[in-house]
């Protein structure tokens, strides 16, 4: 791996200069203006897995297992949704013992983890970015213990890991399409909103993919573009800052469908809230079945199972099948079958694979209710992408642009993983620059 | 017609540490009556009225409220007995506003405040007393009398039948005071008893019928305001001549060592304290100056220390210009100070000994190179002075809060007073109240302190509350009075009579 | 009825046994409440006690109380002069952001040789750290605004700086737009020299003599000592009580940012936001535990690391939720209030 250096210009760093002269830092000042740009960008490595079919977990030899969660177990949630998959993977498997440990800071990630390994778990699992480089490091210490990590980019698979740690990850951006479609559907306004977390790719593909399917339909039902907002929470748990958001959403931008990131059902709580008070606001579940937060106000949502994963990564273990892998799971992945179902048997709405959609709502009307279940077959078989010009516009003629008006996305193509997973710009129809 | 009064104290005794604040005191208060309790500071004045109070248990002695005798264990006590107390700092809420801070706590309030009912109430009283103030403004806009005005409200909406007033004067203008004692007639009028608190003559003899003198923790008489002269008064307050004689050797007075030219300075209360003053020592000489407490003694002091800005004039230490050159340049120039209320000003309680010995060596060459503090030296130093100086400790490492008043007085004594590091006696010692709360032992070793210091070459400035001892150490006697000095003599030039008028009238009888 | 009295005699030892007593009595109310909620009490002690005699977990404890450790020795300093710094936390990023700076300085320019870099970073951060702590200081100085308030307001403005940063102009281009900076080259951390919880410990007595030292020995520590004791006696004294407080305050947050070169440096190996669990304010209450005693601050700050490890160890062996390490940590900290409170005050039966 070479390492080009690209010198910063000045102007970078006068900008980052004055931001630290600003923030009256003295010693930041020694360290202002270092904005070190990194030329080249890092080549993809695809490592997809698709399971075919189940193996048979039952009659392996017992295992011991450990978990590392970032927050706590709670009711809902990031975590929880972990621990969740955890019961379901154990539940399976049966001759396992698993462990966890939770609400570990980001720092002592390691010591966590050596805990887990004195406790003789073999198979470690952490399920937070920012636990990324410990277990990187746990991986080259304990060259005989397996490692996966949840949400990064470093395996043995992509090369920048030891041969003993794998990737995961539970991709959403196509049920946020589908939402999207279901958004797009249902507004009255034409304005919807999204409450992000942080703006980093995976939260920005998200909106995207929710965008464009709601453009999809708004656009085909009434001949107009959507117009979206966007506001960030900088937080993943933060249900005061949501509720304000999303409150100053409706009341200020007008928007009537309201996704987010954000690991609590706050915003599915305004809407219902809003629906007490008479006014149609509409919003979705995120990570679990939120319907009991907001009956009326739901429509579908993305639910994760992180289960099949981690039962999957139990088998390998178990039969000494290990091989370092980068899993980036979608719609149709970890499913008995890989192929669509015709339109009334469709699955959309129902639990299966990794992602999969919430009970979607009979207020949607049907015409688009089978549109959602058309597509998520569709998706299972790679027939269908959001991130292309089919899924952009009706017509199937307008290229993806961003809000510069570039055209990111062309007839005939399709993002790839590298795209998406670096993905940096925000669709044309969304107010709001993306803060940089 | 024998009335029963409506507070009477017998034989109330209160002991601190080192004094005793109250000695047998007895006391009374009739309705309709205002009743002067006059002495200087530290006479035992605001004690005794604390033990009225209900913020002082006595030690002994009895307390009756229209007769009956009465314990009164906290302020809320006694405001149930009807009294209350305005005290020299006021106790409001300067945010909230008159009527709020009227009502707070007020039990006839209730829960749920009808606002309307309690402003007209505030209202009400404010009519009664000719008194302009808007219930519902807020208290920080109020001026210092209004202020007070809002304690008295406070008292009189809960009924209190005897109002404590601690030296409310002290704070008003000359306006503002006529506007008390027109107030204070007419709740004497209606059948109230007022304690006046004062060190101030005029103002007992102006509002009050009954006047009590304190002083020392006794009570050395107590007559109708209209059988007494300012003169007699005030020789009850100061007092007569003495206990001991003091062998003053003559010293040749040497050349100038402290000089303060027109000398301006702010007090804590942000008005002047002292207007222009010039004073000057001598070396070998002791400068006595004679005030009543609150005429701008101490802050003549602090401000010669250079502990206070000087705002105007100038301050000459053997001919060097060291106006506000701070305190520390001070004590290099061999500037000592013995502050009044030495535990607070001069002693760190939870230090050892040899660190608060070291408050003023430390930075010296003798004990400390360029970062490190030599703490051998200076514990070999501190025990030296421990000998020296007679303090009752054992080692230079014990708690300096553990030690008594008068020991802790003896430490600064040594602090201040031993040659500073090159052997040099201090060239200049300030000393406030040096003998405040010492036996009669303490004082005449610090007499004698303060006289070989002299005859060493010292320059002495000395302030005391008691006027029979400025008389007798001091060389010369300057008398301040509201800021001013208002009379310059040797000392042998009058007598205690003639000085004490001086202080009480501001001006050279 | 009963009364409170104030001790003046308050020997260094029965200072000790009252806190050794607090926590003694601690494990017992713990274990009490653990008994009740049906909980093995003999393993719950066996595991916290176990944690504290292997030496692979009690490195461990080390590694988690290092940062905590430093910015404790840190507060010592500023609580002994009465200043009242809440923003050891912002020190800590600052510490973090400085060092970071100085690596990306490197990588970018290569304008620090490699073997300089440790030595850069921690002149860096201490300088940073001691700087954020020199603003409230500064404030409080010359203007009288209390430094509780401003050291507090602080700590979010280093924190949202850290993300402004990390998700900006210092966001690692190789990181697939994640918010994290570039990774430390080797040179640049800890590791380079040794095991980091080692470096860690030598760093930490270091500080820990140094602070011992400076209040033991110096001028200046003499005069922060009386300042924080009696500002009035200071001033009469004549002792420069601005100088010496920011001066005091410098060093203050200087160790906090030692402490947060040791977060990025020795247990992330970059920078990302949000690093810090909160170790700013653990700080508070490990340098207050110790009565402001540098050197009972290592094993304090051990003992609090020992905790989290045991938590881990709880979670994983009993099962418990990590919550049960906070009611733990909770009774710790009401029985050392408490024990507080005796060793101050003594009851007496008195009638009036």
């Amino acid at each position: 791996m070479d390492k080009s250096v690209r010198k910063i210009s000045r102007r970078e760093f006068l900008g980052v200069t004055k931001a630290v002269a600003i923030g009256g830092i003295v010693a930041a000042g020694i360290a202002g203006g270092v904005s070190g740009y990194l030329a080249r960008t890092p080549e993809v490595k695809e490592v997809t897995k698709t399971v075919a079919a189940w193996p048979p977990v039952e009659g392996l030899r017992p295992i011991k297992v450990g978990y590392v969660y970032v927050g706590p177990v709670g009711d809902y949630g990031w975590s929880y949704g972990h621990d969740r998959g955890r019961r379901w993977a154990d539940e399976r498997f049966k001759n396992v013992e698993s462990f966890y440990i939770e609400s570990v800071p980001e720092p002592e990630v390691i010591s966590a983890i050596e805990s887990l390994v004195a406790k003789g778990c073999e198979l470690i699992i952490t399920t937070s970015f920012g636990f990324m480089d410990g277990t990187a490091e746990a991986a080259g210490k304990y060259p005989d213990k397996y490692f996966v990590h949840i949400s990064g980019y470093r395996s043995g698979a992509a090369g920048n890991a030891p041969q003993n740690m794998s990737a995961a990850f539970a991709e959403f951006y196509q049920l946020y399409y589908l939402c999207g479609l279901a958004a797009g559907a249902i507004t009255q306004t034409g304005v919807i909103g999204y409450v992000g977390a942080y703006p980093i790719p995976e939260v920005v593909r998200h909106i995207n993919a929710y965008i464009l399917g709601a453009q999809y339909a708004y656009k085909k039902r009434t001949g107009k573009n959507i117009k979206a907002h966007v506001t960030w929470l900088f937080s993943w748990v933060a249900p005061e800052d949501a509720r304000l958001a999303a409150s100053a959403l409706i009341d200020d931008k007008n928007c009537d469908v309201l996704n987010y990131t954000e690991d609590t059902p706050a915003v599915l709580m305004v809407a219902e809230d809003y629906q007490k008070k008479g006014r149609k606001v509409w919003s979705f579940s995120h990570y679990s079945d939120m319907r009991a937060y907001g009956p009326t106000a739901h429509l579908t949502g993305p639910v994760a199972n992180w289960g099949p994963i981690y039962l999957d990564f139990y088998r390998m273990v178990a039969t000494n099948t290990w091989q370092s892998v980068d899993i980036w799971s979608r719609v149709g992945d970890y499913m008995p079958w890989r192929w669509r179902q015709p339109l009334e048997k469709s699955t959309a709405g129902k639990e299966e694979g990794t992602v999969y959609l919430a009970p979607i709502s009979p207020v949607i009307p049907n015409e688009w209710v089978n549109l959602i279940k058309q597509r998520y077959e569709e998706m299972k078989e790679y027939l269908f992408e959001p991130f292309t010009v089919e899924g952009h516009d009706p017509d199937g003629k307008e290229p993806i642009r961003d809000q510069d008006g570039n055209v990111r996305i062309g007839p005939g193509e399709r993002a790839d993983r590298g795209t998406l997973w670096s993905m940096d710009w925000l669709v044309e129809y969304i107010e709001e620059p993306l803060p940089k | 017609m024998s009335v029963t009064p409506l507070v009477e104290l017998r034989g109330i005794v209160k002991r601190f540490p080192n004094v005793v604040a109250n000695d047998r005191v007895d006391f009374s208060l009739m309705p309709g009556e205002v009743h002067a309790l006059l002495g200087e500071n530290a006479a035992g004045k605001t004690t005794l009225m604390n033990i009225l109070y209900g913020l002082y248990q006595p030690d002994e002695g009895e307390i009756y409220v229209k007769g009956k005798r009465v314990r009164i264990r906290s302020p809320a006590d006694s405001i149930r007995l009807g009294i209350g107390m305005v005290h020299q700092s006021f106790r409001l809420i300067p945010v909230h506003t008159v009527w709020e801070n009227v009502v707070l706590g007020l039990k006839e309030a209730g829960f749920v405040l009808n606002r309307k009912k309690l402003t007209d109430m505030v209202k009400k009283f404010c009519e009664e007393y000719g008194w302009n103030i808007d219930p519902n403004a807020r208290v920080w806009q109020l001026s210092v009398g209004e202020k007070q005005q809002v304690e008295l409200l406070k008292l009189l909406v809960r009924r209190a039948e005897v109002l404590i007033l601690d030296e409310p004067t002290s704070v008003l203008t000359p306006q503002e005071t006529k506007g008390l004692f027109k107030a204070i007639r007419t709740m004497a009028k209606s059948g109230k008893g007022i304690i006046f608190i004062t060190h101030k003559l005029e103002e007992a003899l102006e509002v009050s019928d009954r006047v009590t003198v304190m002083r020392k923790g006794r009570v050395v008489a107590t007559k109708p305001t209209g059988e007494v002269t300012a003169e007699e008064l005030a020789n009850l307050m100061i007092g007569r001549p003495v206990l001991f004689k003091i062998e003053k050797p003559e010293v040749k007075k040497g050349g100038i060592v402290l000089e303060a030219k027109g000398l301006k300075v702010m007090g804590d209360r942000g008005v002047l304290a002292l207007d222009g003053v010039n004073l000057c020592a001598h070396s070998g000489e002791i400068v006595g100056i004679a005030g009543i407490a609150g005429n701008g003694q101490e802050e003549l002091m602090e401000a010669l220390a250079g502990l206070r800005r000087v705002e105007a004039g100038k301050v000459f230490i053997d001919g060097e210009d060291v106006t506000n050159k701070g305190a520390g340049y001070l004590i290099g120039k061999g500037v000592s100070y013995i502050p009044p209320e030495s535990t607070r000003w001069a002693i760190v309680r939870d230090m050892r000994l040899v660190e608060n010995i070291a408050l003023k060596f430390y930075r010296s060459r003798d004990f400390s190179g360029m970062l490190r503090i030599d703490w051998h030296k200076l514990f070999e130093f501190s025990r030296k002075l421990i000998d020296e100086y007679g303090i009752a400790a054992h080692s230079p490492s014990t708690l300096a809060g553990t030690l008594s008043g008068g020991n802790l007085q003896r430490v600064v004594l040594a602090r201040e007073l031993s040659a500073t590091q090159d052997g040099k006696v201090p060239r200049l010692i300030l000393a406030a109240y040096p003998t405040k709360g010492l036996d009669v032992a303490a004082t005449e070793f610090v007499h004698s302190l303060l006289l070989k210091h002299r005859s060493m070459g010292s320059a002495i400035v000395f302030l005391s509350e008691d006027l029979e001892e400025i008389m007798m150490l001091s060389d010369r006697i300057v008398v301040i009075s509201k800021g001013k000095v208002v009379g310059e003599f040797l000392s042998k030039e009058k007598t205690v009579e003639e000085v004490g008028m001086m202080m009480l009238k501001g001006s050279a009888a | 009825m009963f009364m409170l009295e104030r001790r003046m005699d308050i020997s260094r030892k029965a200072s000790s046994l009252f806190v050794l007593l607090s926590l003694l009595l601690a494990f017992f109310v713990t274990g009490l409440i653990f008994h009740l909620l049906g909980v093995d009490v003999a393993q719950f002690y066996s595991t916290i006690c176990n944690v504290f005699i292997t030496p692979a977990l009690l490195l461990q404890a080390v590694f988690r109380s290092i940062p905590i450790i430093l910015a404790s020795l840190g507060l010592v300093v500023a609580f002994r002069m009465g200043f009242w710094n809440i923003g050891a936390e912002g020190q800590i990023y600052l510490g973090m952001i400085a060092a970071t700076g100085i690596v990306i300085l490197h990588v970018s320019y290569g304008a620090i040789p490699a073997s300089l870099m440790l030595v850069a970073m921690g002149v860096a951060s201490f300088l940073a750290g001691g700087a954020w702590c020199l603003i409230p200081a500064s404030l409080k100085v010359r203007l009288g605004v209390n430094e509780v308030l401003t050291t507090l307001m602080l700590n979010y403005i280093a924190m949202l700086f850290t993300d402004y940063l990390v998700y900006g102009p210092w966001r690692d281009p190789e990181g697939w737009g994640f918010a994290l900076s570039i990774p430390f080259p080797e040179y640049a951390t800890l590791k380079y020299c040794g095991n980091p919880s080692t470096v860690g410990i030598v760093i930490s007595v270091a500080v820990a003599g140094f602070v011992y030292f400076l209040f033991k020995y110096t001028k200046l520590g003499f005069t922060l000592s009386v300042l924080g004791k009696s500002s009035d006696v200071a001033k009469y004294a004549g002792m420069q009580a601005g100088r010496a407080t920011l001066l005091g305050s410098i060093i203050s947050g200087g160790m906090a940012g030692l402490g947060g070169l040791y977060v990025v440096s020795g247990m992330m190996g970059r920078l990302r936001p949000r690093a810090s669990p909160g170790y700013g304010y653990t700080a508070i209450i490990v340098a207050m535990l110790v009565q402001l005693n540098p050197w009972l601050i290592l094993p304090a700050g051990v003992f609090f690391g020992g905790l989290l490890t045991a938590g881990d160890a709880l979670q994983s062996s009993l099962r418990l939720p990590f919550s049960a390490i906070t009611v733990f940590q909770s009774v710790i900290f009401l029985c050392i209030i408490l024990a507080e409170f005796f060793r101050r005050y003594r009851v007496v039966l008195r009638r009036l």
